[in-house]
Order: C-alpha cells, then sequence, then structure tokens
C-alpha cells in the first residue's frame, strides 16, 4: 500500500479490512491467524476480522472523564474464549535468538532461529549459513543515518569487555538472599550468590576467547548459564542504526530490508550515549565498555535456560513476536500500556518543550565517526518526529517514506509533541505524588495519554499491576530494587490521581495471595524486581525462569485458576543483542528485534511454535478480543492495526503491512475441551 | 573507562540493584569501620529518589529551607551523594580526617576564611531511607543542617 494514498487513517483501516478479506480468498494466500501448523482451531477463529475494532472518539492524548472502578456491573467474567485471566510476565533484555538460538522443538513444528539459518551449529560454533550474520563497520559523519555507510566487514569482532557486570554476586549467601527476595523458588536462592565475573568492570572481559570470529558468540563455551555477564546498548537511535535497514536491501522475504549487521559497531561507536559530552582521547573499540556484547547468545542445545526450553516445548512458543519501540525499558513498557509511546506534556496534558538537554541529537560531534552530540541515560531522550528538521528525524522518516507499504498513520507523530524514546523515569511516584521535574531529573511529566487501564476502566474490566518491590507506594521493597519505569501507569494522570485506580498497582505477594486465593482480576501485568528480572549485568536469565516457575507452579496447583488462566511470557526488548528475524517497521518508533512469548495455559499445550507477526500491543489486541471490549485505546494505539496475512510460505512476513496479531492463534480452544469453547468470534 | 562515558551510565537500573544490595550486605557487616576508603556500595542508604532538604543557620537562626531532589544510584559515593554542601557565605573549605561507617560519614573542616575557620560535618543514617547532617563550625556553631528522605525508586535508566 502506497504511503500517499492521502486516505485518512479510518480510510486506510476500512481499506485494510478490504484487502484482507479480499486477500483471504486468493490462493497461496491466506490469515497468518490460521497458518501455523497444526492448526486444530480454524473454526473457533474462522469469523475473526482482520481489522481492527473502533476507537474512542475524543481527542487523541485528551483528558478522558475519570470512571468510578467497581461501579456498574463487573465484566471481567464476560469472555469470549474460556479464558478468564491472563498474566503477563514481563522478563529484561533478551532477543529471541539470543535466549532460543538452538532451541530445537516437537516434531512437526518448525522454528527460525540461528540453528535453523544454518548460522550456528547446535554445538555453538559457527554454521554454513554464518555469512548471513556478518557484521560490518561503518561510517557516520555529520548528520545521523540510520542506515550508515558500510565499509568492510570485521575480520575480528572486538573483545567481549566486563561494562557493568559485577565482579562478585550480590549477595554472599543464601540467608541473605532469601531475606531480601520472596519471588524464587526455594531451591533458587543460591543463584543470587554466585556467578560473579571475578574481574573488574569496563575492561576486556577474559573469560571469552580474545580472538573472536564474525559470528555469534555461544556464551556457554566461555562462561556458564550461571555467570553474569555484560549488557549491550538498546537505546532508540543506536538501535535504528544496529538494525540497518534499508529498502536498497529489500528482498522478497525481508522487505523492509533490515541487515542487523551494525550491532557491534554501534556498540564500540557510540555505545550507550554520552550525554552530550566529547569523545575522549585516545578512543579505542573498548572505550564505550561493550566490545562485541550484542553476538552473545545462550545454548539451549548445552543446557542453558532449561525451564524456559521446558515450557516452550510443552505448552507454546512465538517465534515472530517483537519489541514494540526500538529502544530500551520505558519505552517499551509504555508502549505496552498505551499502546503508544507518550510525550513531553504540559500541565494541561499538551504538548510542551522538554529542556535543551534532553532532546536527541544523534550527529556526530565534528571529527568523530558516530559519536552523538547529545544522547544518554542523563541528557537527550526526546525526539518530536513530526518535524524532519529535528537530528535524525529525516533519516528515519526517509526510510519509512521509502518503504512499499504506508507506515501506521504516516509514522504517527503528532505535531509538536515531543516523544520519548528511551528511558526516564515516570510523572507520578507510587504514592501518586507527582515527581520532581527540571532539566536534571530526568522524569517525563505526567501524561494523560489514554491508556489501557482506562479502557479496562471503562468496560469494567478489573485489572492489577504487579511490580515487586512497590511496597504499597513506598516503592522500597526488595532492597529498593522495585522497577518504576516498567509500570506503565505510574505514567498516567488518570490512574495515579484516582486512588481507587492507583491501588491495582500491587506487590508480588498480592499476586501469591490473588492466585492462591481466586481473587486474580481479569488482567495481571507483573513485573519482577531488578534482581529477576533476566537483566543481564544486573540479573541473569536462569533468575528470571526462577521467578516465572514459581509462579507458573502455583497457578497450576490451584485447578480454578490453572482451568481458566493463561499465563503469558515475555520481554521488554531484545536488550541490544543480535537476532536474525525479519523486522517490521510499523512507525516511526519501532517494532525492533524479535523477543520471546511464551503462552502457558491448558489453552496452550503442545510445544507449538507459532509464527504469527506480534508485538508488545498484540496483549492490548488480546484483551479487547478476549474481553471483547469493541473499543481501542485511542486512535493513536497500534492496536487499531488489523491482524496479520502472510503467505503460507512465508508466515513470518505480512503482506498486509504495518499489521499485528491479536495472539488468539497461540491457543488451541478445541484441544483443552470447554462448554463454551469455539461458540464465539474473537474479533479484535 | 573514561570518566565521561562512565558518566552516561551513572543512572542505570542494574546500579540500583548492586546499590541496594550492597547496603544491606553492610547492615548484617555492623556499624563502626571507619576507613574513607571502601566500595561505595557498601553504605546502608538505600538507591532511589531522595529529598533533600538544606538550611543555613546563622546564629542558631534559619534561612528558609532549600529543597534538592537526587536520584541516588550505585556509582554514588556518599561521600558526593550526601556529604558534599557547601558551607555559607563564600567559604573554600577542605575536608580532612574522613571517616566512613556503614551509617554514618565524618570530616573536619578548614575553611580559608579570614580568620580562618576550623570545624566538623556529620552525617547519619537512622535508617536505610533516611538521615541527618549539620556542618558546625568552632566560632559560628552549626551553620548548615540537613535532612534527607527517600521517596520512590529512581532507575534512571539502562534498561
Amino acid at each position: 500500500m502506497s504511503k500517499h494514498s492521502g486516505n485518512t487513517p479510518g480510510n486506510k483501516r476500512i481499506r485494510s479490512f478490504a484487502i484482507g478479506v479480499l486477500a483471504a480468498g486468493l490462493a497461496g494466500v491466506v490469515s497468518a491467524q490460521s497458518t501455523t501448523p497444526p492448526d486444530k482451531d480454524a473454526t473457533f477463529r474462522q469469523n475473526v476480522p482482520t481489522s481492527g475494532t473502533s476507537n474512542r472518539t475524543t481527542l487523541p492524548g485528551g483528558i478522558v472523564v475519570l470512571h468510578t472502578p467497581g461501579s456498574g456491573e463487573d465484566r471481567s467474567d464476560q469472555t469470549r474464549t474460556p479464558i478468564k485471566h491472563v498474566i503477563l510476565l514481563i522478563g529484561e533484555n533478551r532477543t529471541f535468538d539470543h535466549v532460543f538460538a538452538t532451541y530445537t522443538p516437537p516434531a512437526g513444528q518448525s522454528v527460525h532461529n540461528l540453528l535453523s539459518e544454518g548460522i550456528v551449529n547446535a554445538d555453538g560454533t559457527p554454521g554454513p549459513n554464518v555469512a548471513a550474520a556478518q557484521q560490518w563497520q561503518a561510517s557516520n559523519t555529520g548528520a545521523y543515518s540510520n542506515a550508515p555507510t558500510h565499509t568492510s566487514p570485521f575480520t575480528q569482532l572486538p573483545a567481549m569487555n566486563t561494562g557493568g557486570a559485577p565482579t562478585q554476586p550480590y549477595l554472599s549467601s543464601v540467608a541473605e538472599a532469601e531475606a531480601i527476595e520472596p519471588a524464587l523458588p526455594t531451591d533458587d536462592y543460591v543463584e543470587l550468590t554466585e556467578g560473579g565475573t571475578g574481574l573488574p568492570n569496563d575492561v576486556v572481559d577474559t573469560r571469552f576467547p580474545t580472538q573472536l570470529p564474525n559470528a555469534p558468540v555461544d556464551m556457554n563455551a566461555s562462561i556458564s548459564y550461571n555467570d553474569y555477564a555484560n549488557s549491550p546498548v538498546h537505546r532508540f537511535f543506536q538501535m535504528w542504526q544496529q538494525l540497518d535497514c534499508s529498502t536498497q536491501a529489500a528482498t522478497s522475504k525481508n522487505p523492509s530490508g533490515c541487515r542487523n549487521d551494525l550491532f557491534p559497531w554501534v556498540e564500540t561507536t557510540i555505545g550507550a550515549g554520552n550525554n552530550g559530552v566529547a569523545q575522549p582521547a585516545g578512543f579505542t573499540n573498548e572505550s564505550t565498555g561493550e566490545g562485541s556484547t550484542s553476538m552473545q547468545f545462550l545454548n539451549i542445545a548445552k543446557g542453558d535456560a532449561p525451564y524456559f526450553a521446558q515450557l516452550a516445548s510443552t505448552y507454546a512458543l512465538s517465534d515472530n513476536f517483537h519489541q514494540s519501540v526500538i529502544g530500551g525499558t520505558g519505552a517499551n513498557h509504555i508502549m505496552l500500556g498505551f499502546g503508544s509511546p507518550i510525550y513531553y506534556a504540559d500541565a494541561n496534558g499538551n504538548p510542551a518543550v522538554p529542556p535543551v538537554n534532553q532532546i536527541e541529537n544523534p550527529n556526530a560531534q565534528s571529527g568523530t565517526n558516530n559519536w552523538y552530540v547529545q544522547d544518554g541515560y542523563s541528557g537527550g531522550s526526546y525526539v518530536n518526529c513530526a518535524d524532519d528538521t529535528q537530528p535524525g528525524v529525516a533519516s528515519v522518516k526517509g526510510y519509512l517514506r521509502s518503504l512499499p507499504y504506508r507506515t501506521f498513520r504516516g509514522t504517527d507523530c503528532k505535531q509538536g509533541a515531543y516523544y520519548l524514546v528511551n528511558n526516564y523515569n515516570p510523572g507520578y511516584l507510587g504514592d501518586g505524588t507527582p515527581a520532581p521535574l527540571g532539566t536534571d531529573q530526568y522524569t517525563v511529566p505526567p501524561t494523560t495519554q489514554d491508556n489501557l487501564a482506562l479502557l479496562l476502566n471503562r468496560h469494567h474490566v478489573s485489572w492489577k499491576y504487579y511490580g515487586e518491590g512497590f511496597a504499597n507506594g513506598t516503592e522500597d521493597g526488595e532492597a529498593g530494587t522495585f522497577c518504576n519505569i516498567c509500570d506503565p501507569f505510574l505514567y498516567s494522570t488518570q490512574v495515579m490521581t484516582n486512588p481507587a485506580l492507583r491501588a491495582n498497582n500491587q506487590d508480588i505477594n498480592n499476586l501469591y495471595s490473588d492466585i492462591q486465593n481466586n481473587t486474580l482480576p481479569a488482567v495481571s501485568i507483573a513485573k519482577p524486581d531488578g534482581l529477576l528480572d533476566g537483566h543481564p549485568s544486573s540479573s541473569k536469565l536462569e533468575l528470571f525462569e526462577g521467578y516465572v516457575q514459581k509462579i507458573v507452579q502455583m497457578a497450576q496447583a490451584n485447578p480454578q485458576v490453572w482451568n481458566d488462566t493463561v499465563i503469558m511470557v515475555t520481554f521488554d526488548e531484545g536488550g541490544g543483542y543480535y537476532d536474525s528475524g525479519y523486522v517490521q517497521p510499523i512507525d516511526f518508533f519501532g517494532d525492533g528485534t524479535r523477543i520471546p512469548l511464551l503462552v502457558v495455559s491448558r489453552y496452550s499445550q503442545g510445544g507449538h511454535v507459532v509464527h504469527t507477526y506480534y508485538d508488545h500491543v498484540s496483549f492490548d489486541k488480546f484483551v479487547e478480543a478476549n474481553w471483547g471490549l469493541g473499543e481501542t485505546i485511542s486512535p493513536r494505539s497500534r492496536d487499531n492495526l488489523p491482524n496479520p496475512i502472510a503467505r503460507s510460505s512465508d508466515p513470518y512476513v505480512p503482506v498486509n503491512s504495518p499489521a499485528i496479531g491479536n495472539l488468539m492463534d497461540m491457543f488451541d480452544f478445541n484441544q483443552a475441551g470447554s462448554s463454551n469453547e469455539g461458540t464465539a468470534a474473537v474479533q479484535d | 573507562m573514561n570518566h565521561s562515558i562512565k558518566n552516561a551510565w551513572c543512572l542505570c537500573r542494574s546500579s540500583s540493584v548492586r546499590l541496594g544490595l550492597g547496603l544491606l550486605l553492610i547492615v548484617m557487616a555492623g556499624f563502626g569501620s571507619s576507613t574513607s576508603h571502601a566500595d561505595p556500595a557498601d553504605f546502608q542508604a538505600m538507591p532511589g529518589l531522595w529529598k533533600i532538604t538544606v538550611r543555613k543557620l546563622d546564629h542558631g537562626k534559619s534561612s528558609p529551607p532549600s529543597i534538592l531532589w537526587h536520584c541516588i544510584d550505585e556509582g554514588a559515593d556518599p561521600w558526593v551523594a550526601f556529604a558534599n554542601f557547601s558551607v555559607p557565605g563564600d567559604s573554600q573549605c577542605q575536608r580532612s580526617d574522613m571517616h566512613r561507617s556503614s551509617t554514618a560519614l565524618a570530616w573536619t573542616l578548614s575553611c580559608s576564611d579570614q580568620p580562618p575557620a576550623h570545624g566538623r560535618g556529620r552525617v547519619d543514617f537512622d535508617s536505610a531511607e533516611h538521615y541527618t547532617a549539620s556542618i558546625v563550625l568552632q566560632d559560628r556553631g552549626e551553620v548548615v543542617r540537613v535532612e534527607g528522605k527517600r521517596y520512590a525508586a529512581c532507575t534512571s535508566a539502562n534498561d
């Protein structure tokens, strides 16, 4: 679809539906919602429309009417499937290939990973098609380019660096771990007392070979799954460059032309930003403290990630679920909660101009190769993407305009809005106090933009956000490791100024209590603390596995809960790790790389690997479909996108881009048996 | 790593984890060591958003307080995060004889006033989320009084 059609978004949505109906009748082109073999649930979903549902008629980003929770009839039990409760568990910073690189699914299933693509062998060594993951050096002087000019491939990858990985484990005894941390199975606490690098921060990581071929690096060959490791860059403009998207490189299997071939180059030239300072003298490939960390992968074939491998082979795994924003934790959790990014706003919720030092400028400083002018966690993080003259904007939008389809809402940038594309603190503290603002606070002002909580509340569907360490709003549980930027509702004026809605922000023990006492809300989002979230350097994936395992086993131990509850396990983003999967650009902000999604329930058994294209907002679409809301979060939210239509020969690439699925084909409701299964149409 | 690059990472979730746990470890280790060169993480203060109220005093009379909000993270040296307040006036003061335990900082001051002034500074934590601090000069008495209280988490970022 041409971006130059000039149609309104509403017309586009209708047109997408029409194309979907037409395309579904063509030989060889079917809805990706029904292409994942074996599909035993086609009847159930045969009436699933390919277009999004209606959205609110209020102004985008405007103040909505506050609703009183509990008023009116509770509709939490009125679902279109047997699923009455969904619990979304969100870990940190792992791409699909980083975790499932060498996963082999059950017989009859296929998966796209480093092993299946021949990029690596099961033993972790480079495979026959390793050239597909070749990493390049590049040149970007002057104005920012999302696809810098290639110079030459690395002959050897830059050496690994320890970065911020801990020299010693964070805790020295199981007793200390148990005193601080409630969310692990008993046998797992020892993991918190092991795995330090034994090396200083920000030095060459001598645990890895110093001579690294130009290929993904098997962590299992050098360190234990129990060891801490470094974290690669995963900021907005850096990740655009890592993906290296150009339609000149497009192919039929990769129509977006994202080559995923500048990961170490971005790490070693700019890394995680500079907050506007000059490039230091004596700058080398190790100066950013990363080296080639992005190329590390875990090896399931050699025993890494055993619990996630078990869940994948028992339940359902997506190998085409994506981080929704090219960037980090905060921006991706915001997209999950709002279906759109949020912008810097004045006291009335209208777009305003942030302090100068907080505006991104990814142009290269004079005399440097890709050392940005202003970018960093204590620096530039907002972008006015409606203005092509703003630094970095023209390059990204130029690429988006060159795509063979029209991106969502023509890049979805509100006039005058400076969108937050990286991590800033939310506008409210946990107790509802507005957070302090200013040039040195790195906090986004409160937003009045619509979000999922408000949508659910309007429809009288219950919800909670369980943030470990929230501690009744003091945010000081678990040694102060609560993730405030992860709770999308801490950004929301309507939620945080309403005591009843604010009270839906709870802690991990509330989740345990609700599972054990049959008091789960319809929609739950749960986040581990910083110890267990799986974030490299500050956590380990095995710790997030433990967090998930405890919740899954608790749900399975309660037959009433297990009967009608689905537990979804995913990540906020890929953390800057390399991934070989197709990326579908939707708008200025994403999508980014693939991340794992596991769907665990009675209705998703069999080890299926689902290839339908999804991102975080697919969760919102699932909720809207399952509870029959008939409404989207806002006119600007991505839940307005249609479900994907794909060729059976290539289920990964939607032919009706931009499109994201609603997760319904992660289930097989006929297989599990239920009185109302297959009787209701599931629409977005 | 160059210091300027390191600053880009000063606000990160991994840092919060490290500081919070480092601090708790020290609680178990006890109070009473006396070094100014310990690991910055070995200090009993919780990472997060701190509200710091500073009052300047002149012969016991307090000026209106000034409020500062600081996001305290792992990289934060306790001497910088909690003891970095100035003496009223244009005094150029040097710290010396610095002592540190898991819950307190103490030092002596020498200021190049005319005549030169001498005094002492101290920071005392009564919990991981609250402290008081002061500077007392020999001839002027208490000249600065500070109270710090942690209010919330503060992830500024590396995720």
